[in-house]
């Protein structure tokens, strides 16, 4: 009985509907039917009651007029007829009663005295009062009192009439709400079948049955529409969610959540095997995850979780776990901080996983590369060491050769066989050159020391010394033609003759015999802002380009080889390697120089046999006029030979040492030679040092002595005496020419000593050496 | 109350029995109980009657003829010896009767009758009585007497008092022949003699 009408059936809810408005329609009429009932009846008694008491009141005139109460009892008598009077009287002139009626009623209970004309109602009957007049004369009062309960019994038969009347339309309202429930609430009933089915069984395929296009054939679409998404939505979630567990599952990656207000840790299925638990052992504290961890790693863990959340920043970690067993795994966790709109931080989120298989991998890499990063080092200082070792032989034979050469009493033919052994000795100086060369460049310790010089004068050194004499012997002839107006450049001058040198000894091995090189250079100019590789200090760039273009008349390059000359290693056919020789660096160290130099070398070919021109462009600058540099660099073409100086030779190679001192001999000096840093300092300091002179002028020494450095000796020397020094290294790199230089040589040549280099350098001093004795002289 | 206003109506009209009042006025002062009672009853019966009369002329419809003029006043006669001392007078005094104003007159002889609509016929007339309602047939007279068998002797409404109380005796063929109506009311409570 406690079910309030919104949980009833909707059947029930339309019968009581229609019952409730049926019996309230009906109540109001009733009710409406009684009071109008009730309006009128006492309206038409007090009007009947009224002519019945003017009646009587007329009748009885006489009778008061006359004095005779018993007419007038007579007349009131017959009110016994009137069963609704049940009392009656008439009241003489003076107010006191003449007549009463019925009877038997004893004159106490009737008014003493008539009261105020007209009727009224009291709660059982009508009471009224009239005048008796005869001829507008009043004669007395006539009294009538009527009883209300015909007026009471009628209601109560309205009342059973109309509870009929309530149970008729009860019964008949059933009848129409059972019928009116097959349009309205079956299809309503139905829907809600369908709902239950759903709800119960889970069963998203249940349609609903459409009866009419009504608001109830409306509300079944919509729900047959709403079942379809949901069916789609859910097939489409457990899909995700199955996919999902199959990836967390197959990565073995977990997912976490951590409610940084409460500071609880909630951890998916996965997390649990990840971190070594079972569900009771892990309480959701940060404090119980951090029990896992490996001992080393937990304030890392920490320090990256606050970080991560004050510094609103992603949670990127990795840490080891130790398991129950002992045994350490790398796991890995990923993690985003969420804030809430006041910027608090109030949870993170996040992925871990197992990474102890990409851990041992990523160490078997790391080992892997240690170890071929260790074999490389040792590689390039087995290439260094080959590489001098390699050379440190050719220098005494070099040496030897040209001392020969220049002995007038070596028969000429011999002379063309030493010319044969020397070439070839110095392509194989060259050649470790080369490789010694490339290594640098690999590691890219190639160092250039620019100055502003003649691009001319490093043209005409490089073909004097490399391609005259082998243009000669092939009978090619070289010319070199200048039409540049701008040919100052900033470059490093050997390494740009060395570039040259390649690019004639190139043009000079393919050129066929009386063949043509020719040299060209002119300049391009650019357009402003594209100048680049030029910014140095006090250094003015011009607008122009420098081109220097060697062309050849020999066996060209085909089209689809010309891109990979630049290679190392190549040798556009491979069968060149044999009739032409060489490891075919050259261009690849040329390139790596040019590039050094913010500079180009191209080269194009019209075909094969059509013949090759190469093309170097560099950035000329403004000339400087500082002495050193062109004086330095161009050589002199025509030499009277220098004063002679006392020179002490120090080199623990006997042969070479040997070969050195029969050079400068030759060359009109006076040569002692010391095989260690200790017998050079016997030699030097036989004369006292406060003397300020010394019995050499200069020291030419070998770097890596027996007992010490070369650099040790020249500092020794330097500060007793104004001695001049040569540095001879088989190091050559930027370091090892600058520590000459601070140590106190003048010159720092690499070997295999080039003798015409080293004599350059050697007159170079002498000519300083003049110098500085010529002004104190003249002044 | 009623004593008192007898006492001052005999005091107004009492020249005629100058000495009666006095005596009455003695006894009453020296105080003589059963004396003032019969003399009480005696005036009490009048007053009623001179109700009656004023009565009868609220429930007895004369012919128009009998007035001279639609206002003219109903009049009530008394003749012979008036036994009603002040009382008529009272009664009617400033009532009407169908809108006409009452007026009492009294007459000694049968000729001083001229326009007269009620006449009381006093018992002093008794004797002559036949002569009296002789010369006054034809007339719209109603006639009225306390005499001994006036209703029998041909008079139309005769006054009896029987065991206290004033009894009404109606003649209808009298009252027919004066061309009078009497109302059915009065006829009711009156005993009538054909």
């Amino acid at each position: 009985m406690a079910v309030s009408l919104r949980d009833l059936p909707i059947k029930r809810k339309l019968m009581l509907v229609i019952l409730l408005t049926s019996s309230f329609a009906l109540f109001l009429m009733g009710t409406a039917l009684i009071i109008y009932e009730r309006v009128t009846f006492r309206r038409a008694l007090a009007v009947n009651i009224g002519v019945l008491a003017q009646i009587v009141g007329s009748n009885s005139t006489a009778a008061l007029a006359f004095d005779d109460p018993k007419n007038a009892r007579e007349i009131l008598a017959a009110l016994a007829a009137e069963h609704q009077i049940t009392a009656a009287a008439i009241y003489d002139q003076k107010g006191r009663i003449f007549a009463s009626f019925p009877e038997r009623v004893p004159l106490g209970q009737f008014p003493e005295q008539p009261g105020v004309d007209g009727h009224r109602f009291d709660r059982a009957h009508l009471v009224m009062f009239q005048p008796i007049s005869q001829n507008g004369a009043r004669l007395g009062t006539i009294y009538l009192q009527a009883d209300l309960g015909q007026l009471y019994s009628r209601f109560s038969v309205y009342g059973g009439l109309l509870l009929l009347v309530i149970a008729c339309s009860f019964l008949g309202a059933m009848a129409i709400s059972a019928i009116l429930q097959q349009r309205i609430s079956l299809p309503i009933l139905e829907l809600a079948k369908v709902a239950t089915a759903v709800s119960e069984r889970h069963d998203y395929s249940v349609r609903g049955t459409k009866h009419g296009a009504d608001e109830i054939g409306q509300l079944t679409d919509a729900f047959n529409e709403m079942l379809a998404r949901i069916g789609e939505s859910n097939a489409a979630l457990a899909a995700s969610e199955e996919r999902l567990r199959l990836a967390l599952e197959g990565s073995q990656t977990g997912t976490w959540d951590w409610n940084l207000l409460t500071n609880r840790v909630t951890w998916d299925d996965y997390m649990y095997p990840l971190f070594s638990r079972t569900r009771a052992e892990f309480d959701g504290t940060m404090d119980s995850v951090i029990t896992v961890i490996h001992p080393d790693d937990r304030s890392t863990l920490k320090r990256a979780l606050r970080q991560a959340v004050e510094e609103k920043r992603d949670l990127d970690i990795g840490f080891r776990i130790v398991d129950a067993d002992g045994s350490v795994r790398y796991m890995a966790s990923r993690g985003r901080v969420f804030f809430d709109s006041n910027g608090k931080a109030i949870r993170m989120s996040g992925v871990s996983m197992d990474v102890t298989r990409s851990k041992q991998i990523e160490q078997d890499l790391s080992n892997a590369k240690e170890a071929a990063e260790a074999a490389n080092v040792e590689k390039d200082q087995f290439l260094a060491i080959v590489s001098h070792e390699l050379r440190t032989p050719l220098t005494p034979v070099l040496a030897t050769i040209a001392m020969l050469e220049n002995d007038e009493a070596v028969p000429p033919h011999v002379n063309r066989e030493l010319e044969m052994i020397r070439r070839n000795i110095e392509v194989e100086a060259r050649l470790i050159d080369d490789l010694l060369d490339i290594n640098r460049i690999v590691r890219g310790k190639l160092d250039l020391h620019r100055q502003v010089v003649d691009v001319r004068a490093l043209l005409e050194h490089a073909m004097q010394n490399y391609c005259a004499g082998a243009a000669a012997l092939k009978n090619i002839r070289v010319s070199m033609e200048i039409t540049a107006s701008e040919t100052h450049v900033f470059v490093d001058s050997s390494r740009m003759t060395q570039v040259f040198w390649n690019l004639l000894q190139n043009a000079c091995k393919f050129t066929p015999q009386g063949g043509t090189i020719a040299v060209r250079v002119y300049n391009e100019f650019r357009r402003l802002g594209g100048s680049k590789g030029t910014a140095a200090e006090g250094i003015e760039p011009s607008l122009a380009e420098v081109i220097v273009e060697i062309s050849d008349t020999g066996m060209g390059i085909s089209s689809d080889t010309l891109p990979r000359i630049f290679n190392a290693f190549e040798q556009g056919v491979r069968s060149r390697n044999r009739s032409f020789g060489g490891l075919g660096l050259g261009l690849a160290i040329s390139r790596a120089i040019m590039e050094l130099h913010g500079g180009s070398i191209t080269a194009a070919s019209e075909g094969k046999d059509k013949g090759t021109k190469f093309f170097i462009r560099l950035h000329s600058v403004k000339p400087v006029p500082i002495r050193g540099a062109d004086k330095r660099s161009t050589p002199r073409p025509e030499r009277i030979p220098g004063p002679s100086l006392r020179v002490l030779v120090v080199e623990d190679h006997p042969d070479t040492a040997e070969q050195f001192a029969r050079l400068l001999k030759r060359a009109g000096h006076e040569v002692i030679c010391a095989g260690s840093i200790r017998e050079a300092q016997t030699y030097a300091m036989v004369t006292p040092a406060q003397n300020r002179t010394c019995a050499f002028d200069i020291l030419i020494s070998d770097l890596d002595l027996p007992d010490g450095s070369g650099r040790d000796l020249m500092r020794n020397l330097a500060k007793r005496y104004p001695i001049r020094g040569i540095a001879l290294s088989g190091h050559g790199m930027k370091e090892d020419i600058q520590n000459s230089l601070a140590a106190g040589f003048s010159h720092h040549i690499t070997k295999p000593v080039n003798w015409q280099e080293l004599k350059t350098a050697i007159e170079k001093i002498a000519e300083e050496t003049l110098q500085n004795e010529e002004q104190p002289a003249s002044s | 109350m009623a004593l008192l206003k007898a006492f001052a109506r005999t005091e107004n009209h009492g020249r005629k029995g100058q000495f009666e009042r006095w005596l009455i006025m003695s006894v009453f002062l020296l105080s003589s109980g059963l004396k003032l009672a019969a003399q009480t009853a005696t005036s009490a019966e009048y007053q009623v009657k001179a109700v009656f009369l004023f009565n009868f002329a609220q429930f007895v419809d004369w012919p128009p003829k009998a007035f001279p003029d639609p206002q003219a006043p109903l009049v009530i006669g008394v003749l012979g010896e008036d036994p009603f001392g002040t009382y008529l007078d009272e009664t009617v005094r400033g009532e009407k009767a169908n809108n006409r104003p009452l007026v009492v007159q009294r007459y000694h002889r049968i000729g001083q009758i001229k326009t007269c609509h009620v006449l009381f016929i006093s018992r002093s007339e008794a004797d002559r009585l036949e002569q009296i309602l002789n010369s006054l047939r034809g007339r719209n007279i109603l006639t009225v007497s306390d005499a001994e068998d006036f209703a029998q002797r041909g008079g139309m409404i005769q006054l009896v008092t029987e065991k206290n109380k004033i009894q009404m005796r109606i003649n209808l063929e009298a009252v027919k022949a004066a061309n009078l109506t009497i109302s059915s009311k009065l006829l009711r409570v009156a005993e009538t003699k054909p």
